[in-house]
């Protein structure tokens, strides 16, 4: 049930900050920075430390960084995020097809609906700030579409979970990265936003492995198969010795 | 739609894949400090433009979570009588909830109904994205009288009133010398003058050790360099000027151990006394002995994680076989204030204690299951790491005001010896009086206390 609240809510919160772009004035941006649990959609108050802003950068007021205005942190984290947000539809979409279990196949469904939603969000973002994000999947993430379109069964639900495990944690670092270090208050709202329905992801992902890899302990215990990069959970033991 | 060009199959086993995914790095400043961008000047103007903005935001904060009010309790001072004891539960509730409808509730039904107080969830430094030690106005216009040092930031300032921190200067106990109470004079140890106040009473070995404890050397923030937030170029800071006399006075900073810098969580400076008696030092790192931290607090330019930025600043490099320990041996001779209440174990003297303090004792020791980690016999710790799992409370993954609010994982047990004297509480300061602690605690650890329970216990505290 609040998994599913959570879904439509992230939704609103992606479009959230692109819907609301109307240069909030100093007070009205510092204000909404201060919110509490019950308040998850306030805004971000770009007051990054400014011995790391570039030269040069153009302010809105007096110490606030003019809109749309990436430093590099904002820029590594679009163009990151984009790409990983991409793998994730395209992963869920590869995993919608084949994964065995229906709870796999759920978490894929759930993947696709808010990954998609996220997409356009960033590419808003991108283009309001002239950030240019590679037309191309990048090529770790085709190899490891590669390596899971020739599993099967528990083998790829737990190898594509793995993926979504890892990924999952890398874009939750990438988050709190521009949280803490981007300049660009859009972009830093978004991570904000979708930060916590991050957390949810990850859960129900590594929720998924624990189920799917006590069902099938043989599969789990394999040696790594180098297509999530991720440690199996348990070394295989020699037969003697 | 954009799909991925699927590679060239290598044949044979699947065991032949090659491809180890998502092994670029995240950006080196996730972890690394940045070398600074931009001449200091031009840094110092944006920040002190930035600084009304940041401090409203930070006040409204405090005022949404807090009642700040100078409430203090009739007739109960800290150990020096210098100040008052502030008294009440100071966390607001949500609208509509009250602390006894939460205590009905389980830990998930609070976090889907988003009711746990804000005031109970991690507390934010006033300015994440900078982070930093920020020191208390008495510290700072003392240490200007008295060092012409100046420990004043221009982008930020202290947060909490002041009477919701330790009274100050603290007063100073020595194990060496019990007989002699409070040795500090009514002063606050500095550079100047503790050589005047102390020799006679500690040995040349401690008083080195102290020496170096008050000699400012370069900090983060306070160093030489343009990457600074003093307007001028600073000596440094001392590890004093946090602990103060050996104490604290609520001086804030962040974690070292977390990265990136949104998810640093606020660190409220700890008191160094009792410390003769601790076996693991730092909230998260439980480092083994007073003298790994000591030495490596002068090595990272205190509590920031980072040993290359300390280096570029002026590192501090105390030898370990001669100045370290000699700082570590004045520590551990910082005593508790007086309990005179309590005995040898830590127990309440029936004979001396009032009806309401045993009542107290009794609930800390039963149903309050405080004394499962606050052990009498051990000053009220039990050298051990727990984690309180709040996140079972809250959506985790939130930001305020910059903090990426994320579960605080294991965090040392802190005494609690003397601990009226050392407010806010918590690792970071989140629970400005002991009432609020109890009911933290009463909701965390599920307890159901009733009312005059709870009151019982904060009476109980007072007499520690």
């Amino acid at each position: 049930m609040r998994l599913l609240l959570l879904s439509s809510a992230f939704s609103a919160l992606l479009l959230g900050p692109v819907l609301a772009q109307s240069n909030p004035s100093k007070d009205e941006a510092a204000s909404a920075t201060t919110r509490s649990t019950t308040n998850p959609s306030a805004a971000t108050l770009s007051v990054g430390n400014p011995g790391f802003a570039a030269p040069g950068t153009k302010e809105q007021a007096s110490g606030m960084p003019a809109p749309h205005q990436a430093n590099v942190p904002d820029r590594v984290f679009v163009i990151q995020a984009a790409l990983g947000n991409r793998a994730k539809l395209e992963l869920a979409r590869l995993a919608e097809q084949k994964a065995q279990s229906e709870g796999v196949r759920e978490f894929a469904r759930r993947m696709i609906q808010d990954h998609s939603q996220a997409d356009n969000t960033l590419g808003g973002l991108a283009e309001a700030d002239g950030i240019s994000i590679p037309n191309h999947v990048d090529a770790q993430h085709s190899q490891v579409y590669d390596g899971l379109s020739r599993l099967t069964g528990a083998a790829f639900d737990i190898e594509y979970l793995r993926t979504q495990v890892q990924d999952h944690q890398r874009t939750i670092q990438l988050m709190q990265y521009v949280i803490g270090s981007g300049e660009d208050t859009q972009i830093q709202n978004f991570a904000t936003s979708a930060l916590p329905t991050m957390f949810v992801h990850l859960g129900m992902a590594r929720d998924l492995i624990d189920r799917i890899s006590v069902e099938n302990p043989q599969i789990a215990g394999a040696p790594p198969r180098n297509v999530s990069g991720m440690p199996t959970p348990q070394t295989p033991r020699a037969v003697s010795n | 739609m954009l799909r991925f060009t699927i590679g060239t199959v290598v044949a044979g086993s699947i065991l032949a894949y090659t491809a180890t995914a998502f092994s670029d790095s995240l950006p080196p400043d996730a972890s690394y400090r940045p070398l600074p961008t931009q001449p200091f000047s031009v840094v110092r103007a944006t920040d002190e433009a930035q600084k009304p903005a940041v401090m409203r935001r930070q006040a409204e904060l405090l005022q949404e979570r807090y009642d700040l009010s100078d409430r203090p309790m009739p007739g109960v001072f800290m150990s020096g009588k210098r100040k008052a004891v502030q008294g009440g539960v100071r966390v607001k509730l949500p609208q509509g909830v009250t602390w006894d409808m939460l205590a009905q509730m389980s830990p998930s039904a609070i976090a889907e109904g988003e009711m746990l107080p804000p005031g109970f969830t991690p507390l934010p430094h006033v300015k994440q994205a900078t982070g930093g030690q920020v020191f208390p106005n008495n510290q700072i216009d003392t240490i200007q009288d008295r060092e012409a040092r100046s420990l004043r930031r221009f982008d930020v300032d202290f947060d909490f009133p002041d009477h919701l921190t330790p009274e100050f200067p603290p007063p100073l106990f020595l194990t060496t010398h019990p007989e002699l109470g409070d040795v500090s004079q009514g002063s606050l140890l500095t550079i100047k003058n503790y050589y005047a106040l102390m020799v006679g009473i500690l040995t040349p070995v401690q008083l080195e050790g102290l020496r170096l404890l008050l000699t400012p050397f370069p900090q983060e923030e306070f160093n030489q360099t343009e990457d600074r937030k003093s307007a001028d170029q600073s000596l440094g800071v001392a590890c004093l000027d946090c602990h103060a006399n050996f104490h604290t006075n609520a001086a804030f900073h962040q974690t070292p151990d977390v990265r990136p810098q949104a998810a640093r969580f606020r660190l409220d400076s700890v008191s160094l006394r009792g410390m003769f008696n601790q076996r693991i030092h730092g909230s998260k790192r439980s480092l083994r002995s007073v003298e790994d931290f000591t030495q490596f607090e002068q090595r990272t330019a205190y509590f920031n994680g980072d040993h290359m930025s300390a280096q570029r600043k002026g590192v501090h490099l105390p030898d370990r076989f001669d100045h370290v320990p000699m700082m570590a041996q004045m520590q551990n001779i910082i005593d508790f204030p007086p309990a005179p209440k309590l005995d040898p174990m830590g127990r309440l003297d029936p004979s001396k204690a009032s009806e309401r303090e045993l009542a107290g004792e009794k609930v800390f020791l039963g149903k309050g299951r405080c004394a499962e980690c606050h052990i009498p016999q051990t000053s009220f710790m039990d050298n051990n790491m727990h984690d309180l799992k709040l996140e079972r409370f809250y959506e985790i993954g939130q930001t305020v005001n910059g903090l990426v609010m994320l579960p605080d994982g294991p965090i040392k047990t802190l005494t609690l010896r003397g601990i009226k004297d050392s407010p806010p509480y918590l690792h970071d300061g989140r629970l400005l009086t002991l009432a609020d602690t109890v009911e933290f605690f009463n909701l965390v650890l599920g307890l159901k206390l009733n009312q005059q329970e709870k009151d019982d216990l904060v009476t109980y505290m007072l007499a520690l």
